[in-house]
């Protein structure tokens, strides 16, 4: 058997494959998959107040992909802490949280809180920093696509967080490589990426939008070049590791990802299609491996020829 | 386990771009509830990428349990191409049901349109157990009128409107909601069990509010996972927002913010 764990931002994990935030929730996949298993776990990214999200159609699917628009619902840090963290301290897989804002107070508020609550420390073991949610007025794409604004986000939630940074970027802009560069000058201890792509979807009868908020994030199968593509360009920019995102469907699909320079991946829209998938790309990465004669995973990263 | 592969049996028109496929799943049919849907994957592969939340219609037998589905996309276009044989990958069931646990005296079922489809599982499930199942059925036209001779078979009255006329009373079906309420040819307690149109399942709300007769609805909405994991399918509730897939797709009707 090959060696499958990877470190991420200073976490030792068993394995390189997690969930991408907002995709996937533990309380409901009993019997669905060995949650054990994951490299890690990432619940749906949390917010300093609730959040009600935005309306119906919320989804919508496209060629090999689809949009979606939720609008960040959900209850806020401190029914997290009260609610979800509890049943998280006993999952037994490690967590990181994703955290979302509108302002930069409120992103560091939030990672404050959190740092401050009671079963954090031992069951936190990062947080990813969404700056690239392209379904909310401020906070998300906003930051993200600005390198100085990423940068200053980034500066501010370190000086009060207690947990490792993962900075989650978005493909919305032409200068992700400089808003790469420029967090982790400013602490970023990895990099995610890709978010979501701006995206609409029309009805020609009704002559509306699909979405009911008019536009959302495009994501599946559709993307991944564009995702691959940009993990590329990212990983050979910094020297912190980079958690590739991005219409991962199977096994080889997060092995183009390794290859392309990716230390970790997280599996998105594929959940929604088959809830068992993340164990199944585990696997299949590790059949891969011994397959292509490789002891460790770590061999292939960043080894595509060119 | 939720996921499973179960083999078509049979895949047949019905009506105009309506289809009835009969499944084979000793599991399904033991665990399947009225409400309840499956998640059906059309093709594996990324085309279609998503699933397709489709009710169960009816348990046919021990290992048997039928969808009714119209091809309102190209999911369920592609659906309706499926050869009896083949084999078709299912999650489910899914979600909350109908709430049977109670037995009224009278049972009305208001369907409108595909709304028939639930409904039948219910009317199945009532049988024998209440003194009367009343169907109020309404379509635009006399073939979107679904499974009627079904309902009928099972011992259903029923009342149907169209809205050209072509069938029953012409107008809309929740025109015969309040009449229905008043019938007292059988007495007793009376509970209501809704799907179709939400403007239909709206008005059939307000008047079972009238006159404080416990109503269920069956919702729809686009959702992803199934799960309750994507908050896609949410639907506004007097406690919040509820997920369609998961607290749903049956609510009680004085829960939803119309």
């Amino acid at each position: 058997m090959a060696r499958m764990a990877v470190d991420v931002a200073g976490i030792r994990l068993k394995n390189p494959v997690m969930n991408a935030s907002g995709t996937f929730n533990i309380r409901e996949a009993d019997g669905l998959i060995d949650i054990k298993r994951l490299g890690a776990y990432i619940p749906k990214s949390i917010t300093l107040h609730e959040r009600t999200g935005n309306p119906v159609p919320r989804i919508c699917e496209t060629s090999s992909g689809m949009l979606n628009s939720i609008g960040l619902e959900n209850k806020g840090v401190a029914a997290f802490i009260d609610q979800e963290l509890p049943f998280l301290a006993r999952a037994g897989v490690p967590v990181i949280v994703s955290i979302a804002g509108e302002t930069i107070d409120e992103f560091a508020e939030t990672v404050a809180k959190l740092g401050e609550a009671k079963h954090a420390q031992k069951t936190v073991k990062a947080v990813e920093i969404n700056v690239s949610c392209p379904n909310i007025d401020r906070g998300g794409v906003q930051f993200g696509s600005q390198p100085e604004m990423a940068a200053l986000v980034t500066a501010e939630i370190k000086l009060v967080s207690s947990f490792p940074i993962i900075v989650k970027l978005t493909p919305n802009t032409g200068v992700f490589v400089e808003a790469a560069v420029a967090v982790e000058e400013a602490g970023a201890d990895a990099i995610s990426l890709i978010n979501t792509i701006f995206g609409m979807s029309i009805d020609i009868m009704t002559r509306k939008p699909k979405i009911g908020r008019g536009y959302g994030g495009l994501s599946g199968p559709a993307v991944k070049p564009i995702a691959v593509k940009m993990v590329y360009d990212v990983s050979r920019a910094v020297n912190i590791p980079v958690i590739g995102i991005g219409g991962i469907m199977n096994a080889g699909d997060a092995i183009e990802f390794l290859l392309a320079g990716a230390t970790a991946v997280q599996v998105g829209t594929a959940n929604f299609v088959d809830p068992g998938i993340m164990m199944k790309i585990i696997s299949g990465i590790s059949d891969h491996l011994e397959k292509t004669g490789c002891e460790d995973v770590r061999e292939i990263i960043g080894k595509v020829e060119l | 386990m939720l996921n499973k592969t179960a083999e078509i049996i049979s895949n047949l028109v019905v009506a105009s771009g309506v289809y009835k496929m009969t499944l084979s799943s000793r599991e399904l049919a033991h665990d399947s509830q009225p409400g309840q849907f499956l998640h059906i994957r059309v093709n594996p592969g990324n085309d279609p990428l998503l699933r397709r939340p489709i009710s169960v219609h009816a348990v046919e037998d021990e290992d048997k349990i039928s969808l009714l589905y119209g091809t309102i996309g190209r999911g369920t276009r592609l659906l309706s191409k499926k050869k009896s044989g083949e084999e078709i990958d299912v999650l489910g069931p899914l979600g909350h049901g109908f709430d049977l646990s109670e037995k009224p005296d009278r049972a009305v079922l208001v369907a409108g349109g595909m709304g028939a489809a639930p409904l039948f599982f219910v009317a199945q499930r009532l049988k024998g157990l209440v003194k009367e199942s009343k169907l109020l059925i309404g379509a635009k036209t006399k073939e979107g009128l679904l499974s009627v001779s079904d309902f009928k078979e099972i011992g259903c009255d029923v009342w149907q409107t169209t809205e050209d006329g072509s069938a029953g009373r012409r107008g809309y079906i929740t025109d015969l909601f309040e009449q229905a309420l008043l019938d007292q040819t059988i007495g007793g307690s009376i509970r209501v069990y809704a799907c179709g149109p939400k403007e239909m399942m709206a008005r059939t709300a307000t008047i079972a509010g009238i006159y404080n007769v416990p109503c269920e609805v069956s919702l729809e909405e686009k959702m992803a996972c199934g799960l309750g994991a994507c908050l896609s399918c949410v639907v506004d509730t007097i406690d919040g927002l509820k997920r369609v897939c998961k607290e749903g797709p049956v609510f009680r009707s004085d829960e939803i913010k119309w």
